[in-house]
């Protein structure tokens, strides 16, 4: 952030320089400044800030910023230990910070660009579209999401209902959350009968 | 045909504020964790940069 900070305020600097004077051009090194302020630069500044953002992207609230999705944020702090969700939140099984993004990103190759984009989407479709109603995923979620941490921890690995379906869990013929085992999730029709949680401050 | 040095500055003068207006925009967004910070970032602001290095890149080549 500070490096960002600083090569964007290099850059404004250099930028005003020669909407101030543009005469400074004339000359070689001129030639050489004007190419350095109104390429190089303002380019790196893009790219490092662009990268800044898009890690911004992943926090919680960055989420929860868009009014749609508060109901999925309020159901992470039910106060009941069967909501996956939530006790993975509470517990801080994932990082708080960036709770959504750990869970629904899809860990294979391009997990991470089919996740920007998708939010990319999500983004524009709350400002200049129509949000879907209900919210739903775009397909069943991903075992490998949940095996991306659990997959070799002993208390996962030494369970019996586990060790015996391991490969029905792995190709994902049976989902972790909607075959009946781990099936309470965010369930935010539920939310007025729910009690929260409320952190200490 | 080159251009005349009055319009080759006027059309860096025209670069440097685009960018600089694009930066400042940048800069702003900064500020913000929001997906309309995101918005503004890639499109205003990315779009004043890109405006302006666009056209210096078009002054060279005439020039």
């Amino acid at each position: 952030m500070y490096l960002f900070d600083a090569l964007l305020g290099l850059a404004l600097a250099a930028a005003l320089v020669l909407v101030l004077r543009p005469a400074v051009t004339r000359s070689r090194d001129g030639k050489i400044f004007a190419f350095a302020a109104l390429f190089l630069l303002p380019l790196l500044a893009f790219g490092l800030g662009g990268s800044e953002q898009l890690t911004r992207s992943e926090q919680t609230r960055f989420c929860l910023s868009c009014h749609i999705m508060a109901p999925w944020g309020k159901s992470l702090y039910i106060a009941d230990a069967r909501y996956i969700p939530a006790v993975h939140f509470q517990d801080h099984l994932v990082p708080t910070d960036a709770a959504c993004y750990t869970c629904h990103t899809d860990y294979a190759q391009f997990g991470t660009l089919q996740a920007k984009l998708e939010g990319l989407h999500h983004v524009w479709v709350q400002y200049f579209g129509t949000p879907m109603k209900p919210i739903h995923l775009y397909q069943p979620f991903n075992n490998q999401t949940c095996l991306h941490c659990h997959a070799g921890a002993r208390q996962f690995e030494e369970d019996p209902t586990h060790s015996a379906m391991m490969s029905l869990l792995a190709s994902g013929t049976l989902s972790c959350v909607s075959s009946g085992c781990h099936d309470m999730v965010h369930d935010v029709g539920q939310l007025p009968k729910q009690k929260f949680w409320s952190p200490k401050p | 045909m080159s251009l005349p040095v009055a319009r080759l500055e006027s059309r860096l003068r025209l670069a440097g504020a685009l960018i600089a207006t694009g930066l400042l925009t940048e800069a702003v967004t900064m500020a913000f964790v929001h997906p309309i910070a995101l918005l503004t970032f890639v499109g205003l602001g990315g779009g004043l940069v890109g405006a302006g290095i666009i056209l210096y890149l078009l002054t060279l080549v005439k020039q």
